[in-house]
């Protein structure tokens, strides 16, 4: 009973319509998702578009269309694919076995083997004898595009053992890439950070604007910090402009740096499993905190992004908050740099004469202060204390990405590639001629077997063999 | 005019002279018109060869940028392969019925766009994007191959023993075409999907992501997935004739749609190859 139930789900699985059906789905699906709005039920393009669709919005919500690659029906999909992948790739592992074996006893048989076991007998006309035969079949075969090799009593055109692994490696090779993909989702970290000129932070989350992490991801194991060296805001090499270009460095534990390099499109800095991209770039605000005499207690480096369509052309990243000793906020500061005017717009550069607007709100909101610094300048706190403009720089805003996966990743891709070219690529054939006596007249007996990338088939070889053999008198097949 | 637009436009009309060739020759059985037409079609290669050689000296680079430069590779890769093909095979040649169209079409689509010149832009800069490239227009040219020959398979088998199917008769029966359609699609879902690896793996060295599910990853993903299918049905579930000449007919604009449309339809990080700005 088991065991049928067992056969049942394995010849269910193993189906092509059910490959076939999931594929279908999984392409449709994906189609979909490109012409319906992506992301969580607040963002503002999936609201638009469920304003501008109230008749399909419903059917969209309740199949996760909205979310559609980390839906459930979507994944579950790719899990039923991925089974039925892997049992297909069984199956045509068997099937490579069988003909991997076919084809090496092939490359072994001899002439009292093929006349045992052969798969088509082809009768020759009287008077031809042993090497005529041969001959004339090694030509019919030519004229059919297979070109064949000649021992002692046989003609051959087999195919290596190994041209018949192309299929099951390209299907196991798509197994293991989503499994690793999957692997990935849950061990990596992505996110960005925001670093200004000369800082370090670790590499740990709290350094990060915003992170993603895996479940498995062990952040305790990161013992590392990422610094900013330096910065050109106008780099060119290779005769190419590369844009805003920050230097950045990866410290181990020790301080000792592991990787120093400039980062820019195409240039990702990469130290072992973690990669830096360094997408965009902004200015920072360097704050010093000071108490009542004047002595500074601490600094603060609010970093601000540029925006052509806000006054003075920058925007904070956040908020900066001064809580008390219960933690709760009695004051929020932020900062931003107006910027020097430039054909109409803003100059995305460090002013000539840097400045910054400190803006001091109550927790709730209310102004306190709002005023324009210069470095240097000391502005007085509500409440006590003051803040010191220390001056303006460049930050850069770096994406990381540790995925440890990604060599595995990329090697599953190439074996793919690899398996599917051998497909492509290469035949996969088995044919053993040999002159046998047959009970009225001489004839031909072949082993054959053309399983893909054959330039002929069977019926044509039948036909071609049975003209060309056929001598003075009628030839005929069997 | 520039040499390189001159040179261009003799190619375009070496093109569209095949391309009438090759339905007089079939139209009219002339079997010496139609091997003629493949000659003419080979031919044009080096006009539109010696222009994009003009161009790339001019600019630096090869045509990857721009509609008018996409169009232009794609057309050259497929008259290129078909010419191989024919001349390898000359009882293939009638199948230029089915792709010189299409090449006629992408072509002149890129004479009348914008040829403004575009320069690499940093988000470009990389060898991958030669790789990327030469890959997506290697697998168009097969896809466009194997559309050409379900083509010839369709019209010759609704016709049955009907005057097209007289016309078509130089070419091989049925079962070879059928044939040669599925390993023309084999070799196109092999370019296809080195075409995809190689741009998850330029993505993730250029923007640390190998997958973002961009609506052109997307839809590439969904070409490579619909040759998967007739991959299936073919091999698998052993489909043949005429019904998989139709899957293979309507596969190929999908794919065209792919190359050259979404950029134009969709907000995607890959506007910058066909509008030409920044990537």
């Amino acid at each position: 009973m088991i065991r049928r139930l067992w056969r049942t789900a394995v010849r269910f699985l193993s189906s092509a319509g059910l490959a076939v059906g999931l594929l279908v789905f999984v392409g449709v699906w994906s189609l979909l998702a490109t012409v319906i709005a992506q992301g969580e039920a607040a963002n503002p393009a999936v609201t638009s578009w469920a304003a501008a669709h109230p008749f399909f919005e419903p059917v969209v919500r309740v199949l996760g269309l909205h979310v559609a690659f980390t839906s459930y029906l979507f994944l579950g999909s790719v899990l039923l694919l991925e089974v039925s992948t892997s049992v297909c790739a069984w199956r045509r592992t068997k099937v490579a076995v069988a003909r991997s074996r076919s084809l090496r006893s092939a490359v072994r048989a001899d002439r009292d083997s093929i006349a045992e076991g052969h798969d088509l007998e082809v009768a020759c006309g009287p008077g031809l004898g042993e090497s005529e035969v041969l001959s004339i079949a090694a030509e019919a075969f030519a004229r059919q595009g297979i070109k064949t090799k000649r021992s002692p009593g046989l003609l051959a055109a087999v195919s290596g053992p190994w041209t018949v692994w192309g299929s099951p490696v390209f299907h196991w090779a798509l197994v293991a890439l989503i499994v690793v993909i999957l692997a990935g989702q849950l061990l990596r970290s992505e996110g960005a950070m925001a670093l200004a000129v000369a800082e370090t932070k670790a590499d740990e989350p709290a350094s990060y604007l915003s992170v993603q992490s895996g479940p498995l991801r062990d952040w305790s194991r990161v013992q590392r910090s990422i610094r900013v060296d330096a910065f050109d805001p106008d780099y060119k090499t290779g005769g190419i402009d590369r844009g805003a270009v920050p230097t950045v460095s990866v410290l181990d534990g020790a301080d000792n740096v592991l990787v120093k390099q400039r980062v820019y499109p195409n240039n990702m800095l990469h130290s072992g499993s973690l990669a830096i991209n360094a997408p965009a770039v902004g200015l920072s605000v360097w704050i010093a905190l000071l108490d009542a005499d004047g002595v500074e207690t601490g600094r603060i480096i609010q970093y601000v992004d540029f925006s052509q369509e806000t006054s003075g052309g920058t925007v904070p990243v956040r908020e900066l908050a001064r809580t008390d000793a219960a933690g709760d906020v009695v004051m929020r500061l932020y900062a931003t740099v107006p910027l020097d005017r430039y054909q109409g717009g803003y100059g995305e550069w460090v002013p000539d004469k840097p400045s910054a607007r400190l803006v001091v709100t109550t927790a709730a909101g209310g102004p306190l202060l709002d005023r324009i610094v210069r470095p240097d300048e000391d502005v007085a706190l509500p409440g006590g204390g003051a803040i010191r403009l220390l001056g303006v720089g460049w930050y850069s805003r770096l994406s990381l990405v540790d995925d440890p996966t990604i060599p595995f990743i990329y090697a599953a891709m190439t074996v793919a590639m690899l398996g599917l070219a051998m497909t492509v690529a290469f035949r996969q054939q088995l044919l053993v001629a040999t002159f046998i006596e047959g009970p009225s007249n001489p004839a031909l007996a072949v082993r054959l077997r053309l399983w893909r990338n054959t330039p002929t088939n069977r019926s044509e070889i039948e036909s071609a063999l049975a003209e060309a053999l056929r001598g003075n008198e009628e030839g005929g097949t069997s | 005019m520039t040499l390189e637009i001159i040179l261009m436009w003799v190619a375009l009309t070496f093109y569209v002279t095949a391309t009438v060739m090759f339905v007089f020759g079939v139209t009219f059985t002339k079997t010496v018109l139609t091997r003629r037409a493949v000659l003419v079609a080979g031919l044009g290669l080096a006009p539109q060869i010696a222009a994009l050689a003009v161009r790339w000296a001019r600019l630096g680079h090869g045509p990857y940028i721009g509609y008018y430069e996409v169009a232009n590779a794609l057309t050259l890769c497929t008259v290129a392969l078909f010419v191989i093909a024919a001349w390898r095979s000359p009882r293939l040649s009638a199948t230029g019925l089915g792709i010189m169209p299409v090449a006629v079409l992408l072509l002149g689509g890129a004479m009348l766009a914008s040829k403004a010149d575009f320069p690499i832009t940093a988000g470009l800069a990389s060898y991958w994007l030669f790789i990327h490239v030469a890959f997506a227009n290697l697998a168009f040219a097969a896809f466009a191959a194997s559309f050409g020959l379900a083509v010839i398979h369709v019209v010759r088998q609704r016709s049955k023993t009907g005057a097209w199917a007289r016309r078509l008769e130089q070419l091989p029966v049925q079962d070879i075409l059928d044939d040669l359609t599925a390993r023309f699609v084999l070799a196109g879902f092999l370019l296809w999907g080195i075409m995809i690896v190689s741009g998850a793996i330029w993505a993730n060295e250029s923007w640390g992501r190998y997958w973002t599910w961009d609506p052109i990853e997307t839809w590439s993903l969904v070409v490579w997935i619909i040759y998967a299918v007739y991959l299936h049905l073919r091999f698998t579930l052993r489909w043949r004739g005429q019904r998989l000449a139709w899957f293979a007919i309507v596969a190929m604009p999908i794919a065209l749609f792919c190359l050259v449309g979404i950029p134009t339809v969709f907000n995607t990080i890959h506007a910058g190859y066909i509008g030409g700005s920044e990537l």
